[in-house]
């Protein structure tokens, strides 16, 4: 029963934001002068022309600049975790059915660190870093 | 409901082979990371131009070779250990425990890898397996002017896949070392960029692969959902506990079941085996269809002995026993009238699929034990087998057909023997190392009872003799076809050489002394 009542809120907030945009939206129509025209109708304001489709092939740079953006990500995604749960993994806690892993547990993330690190110096290495 | 342990620093020396892997591959990397800084080459393209010889991937296959020669020291260690201490395991990483009852006693308690007899044995093969598999690449890689760097890296990786799945006895861990090992496989298929069956064969390979891992996860979570748990022992007490069996359970099994068998390539999952295993430069398919074939039976054999057993047989034994006829059959007929060795020797791995599936619907211990041997005998066959295509193979070609081995043995006398020799232990020869494992895997389903089951797999294995011995028709008693150019293959290089006989002297060693096999295989004990 009390997690529903907390997705209570959940749904109070959508609700809330929900009112706060269509606030904000309906009254800034009612406001703002509207004098719509051929060029403010393009998909880019500044007057930009929208050329082709977005079908179209990407180079591959792209590619390698977004697997090294994903390793530092990664990086990311896993550290949070663990500086959240650091008080818990090294000293443990009272009535947690839980061994505590001690300093090791620092170290460890470290070897993780040091394992990705080698990565992105053999992708510098590599030259995926380079703009060519 | 579960209460679970972290690992305990004092037992990672269990996981000392891994550990030394990985440092390898470390140790690769950062020479790469060196080499690159202190020489001209930026690219591994560049390579072509002033080192034709591709010394440059010299140190590389080195510090690979050191680095399994040091796993394999280590796994006898273990071993030697293991033996000292007198008990099933050496150790259990990631310890979980059932919830204690009233007594305080657990219900289960098992870890999540299980390093025993067992997956040690199966660490040697995949060692093994590298050794081989890095040996035949260099020259591989010399006759076709393919220098990629990353190769003994993602070889490497791969082979760290092996290993824990050998050991893994958690659905989550088993996923993780089977995308461990597909990973870099998906990448090596397509080595030979240049070629477009390579490419064809790695898009075909990662696409089957990735609907594979999808049914093994997706059925992973429903078992969570029914046991709210993944290791293998939870499931054994889950299904113990409670005599009607849940769907969702049931349903969570046959899609892990279908994921395993899609890496099994066992029928009707082995739609990507032919195209896979005929385009992928051939050191690869010789890796795959022997390292990737033990470490899937181990996971699937480790899957039924500690978890399935406990399971009414009519849910799991009579699929298996379905898929496993399937396989025969169908990779036997499409064996038949092949034109190419590689296509060909896929389905026949399709057809050992089918034989080595009769021993997992049998069960228990001792089939893990002829499995083991089964797959060493086959391993040691195919490996050379697809030596000698590569060795044989045009350069710009990477397969063999029929009428090209057409008169071979006049001009290649050894390589014909060995080729013949290998192929015979494949289809189980008496006197050779297949027959060994065919025989004790047969023995198992029939102690079983599945008599029906093995009568089938004995006539399949007659049937099979037939595309076997199209090799030496071909090769001892047909004259060449008129129009053809011979194979050219020239004389044979130290690493093929060297391959070639330590697979046939170990393919008739183990055929004439089937103890040594068995012996070995025997003290490959899993824990229960």
């Amino acid at each position: 029963m009390n997690t529903t009542g907390e997705y209570n809120w959940v749904a109070l907030f959508l609700f809330g934001g929900a009112c706060v945009l269509g606030l904000a939206f309906a009254l800034a129509a009612l406001l703002r002068p509207s004098n719509p025209g051929l060029f403010k109708r393009l998909t880019f304001e500044s007057g930009a022309r929208a050329l082709g489709d977005a079908l179209v092939r990407f180079n591959v740079r792209f590619y390698i600049l977004a697997i090294v953006f994903l390793m530092f990500d990664v990086d990311v995604v896993f550290i949070f975790p663990w500086a959240a749960a650091f008080r818990l993994l090294v000293f443990g806690e009272e009535n947690r059915l839980f061994t505590p892993m001690g300093p090791a547990c620092l170290w460890e993330m470290f070897v993780f660190i040091g394992i990705l690190m080698l990565g992105w110096a053999y992708a510098y290495r590599k030259g995926a870093l380079e703009w060519v | 409901m579960i209460d679970r342990d972290v690992i305990g620093y004092d037992q990672i020396y269990a996981l000392g082979p891994v550990i030394i892997l990985t440092l390898t591959v470390l140790v690769l990397i950062l020479a790469d990371c060196i080499w690159r800084a202190f020489s001209r080459h930026v690219k591994p393209g560049d390579v072509e131009h002033d080192d034709p010889a591709g010394m440059g991937l010299m140190p590389n296959l080195v510090i690979t070779l050191i680095g399994a020669t040091a796993a394999i020291a280590d796994i006898f260690y273990l071993l030697g250990r293991l033996r000292a201490g007198g008990g099933t395991a050496l150790a259990e990483l990631f310890i979980a425990r059932g919830f204690p009852d009233a007594t305080g006693r657990h219900a289960w308690e098992a870890g999540a890898l299980a390093i025993d007899s067992f997956g040690l044995y199966v660490a040697l093969l995949g060692c093994l397996i590298l050794i081989a598999v890095s040996l035949i690449m260099l020259p591989y890689l010399q006759s076709r002017r393919l220098f990629r760097a990353e190769l003994f890296q993602l070889l490497v990786l791969s082979t760290i896949g092996m290993l824990l799945l050998g050991f893994s006895r958690d659905l989550l861990n088993t996923f993780i070392a089977i995308e461990l090992l597909s990973l870099p496989l998906y990448v090596l298929c397509g080595l030979s960029d240049k070629s477009s069956a390579s490419r064809e064969s790695s898009l075909k390979y990662f696409l089957l692969g990735a609907f594979a891992s999808g049914f093994l996860i997706y059925g992973a979570s429903l078992v969570y959902g029914a046991v709210g748990h993944l290791n293998y022992k939870a499931i054994a007490f889950y299904l113990s506990s409670n005599p009607d069996v849940s769907n969702v359970l049931l349903a969570g099994l046959s899609l892990v079941g279908v994921g395993i068998a899609f890496k099994l390539a066992l029928v009707p999952f082995h739609a990507w085996v032919p195209d896979v295993y005929q385009g992928a430069p051939t050191p690869v398919t010789a890796f795959m269809a022997s390292g990737v074939k033990v470490a899937m039976f181990a996971a699937a054999i480790r899957l039924v002995n500690d978890s399935l057993v406990g399971l009414d047989a009519q849910y799991w034994r009579d699929a298996l026993a379905v898929f496993a006829i399937l396989s025969m059959i169908i990779g036997n007929l499409f064996a038949l009238h092949q034109s190419s060795v590689k296509r060909l020797l896929a389905y026949s791995a399709i057809t050992h699929t089918g034989y080595l599936a009769v021993a997992l619907c049998a069960g228990g211990p001792a089939a893990a034990q002829s499995l083991l041997i089964y797959l060493a005998a086959y391993c040691i066959a195919s490996i050379g087998a697809f030596m000698l295509v590569a060795y044989l193979s045009r350069p710009g070609q990477d397969d063999v057909y029929f009428d090209e081995l057409h008169d071979l043995s006049q001009r290649y006398p050894a390589a014909s023997a060995a080729l013949a020799i290998l192929v015979l232990s494949m289809g189980g020869l008496p006197m050779t190392a297949g027959f060994i494992g065919k025989l004790l895997v047969f023995r198992d389903a029939w102690a079983a009872g599945l008599h029906g089951l093995v009568i089938f797999a004995v006539l399949n294995s007659v049937v099979s003799f037939y595309f076997y011995l199209r090799f030496l028709r071909a090769m001892y008693m047909q004259p060449r076809v008129p129009g053809t150019a011979p194979l050219e293959a020239g004389s044979m290089p130290a690493a093929y050489a060297i391959t070639a006989v330590v697979s046939v002297v170990l393919t008739i060693l183990f055929g004439v002394l089937p103890q040594l096999l068995v012996e070995w295989g025997n003290s490959g004990v899993m824990l229960q």
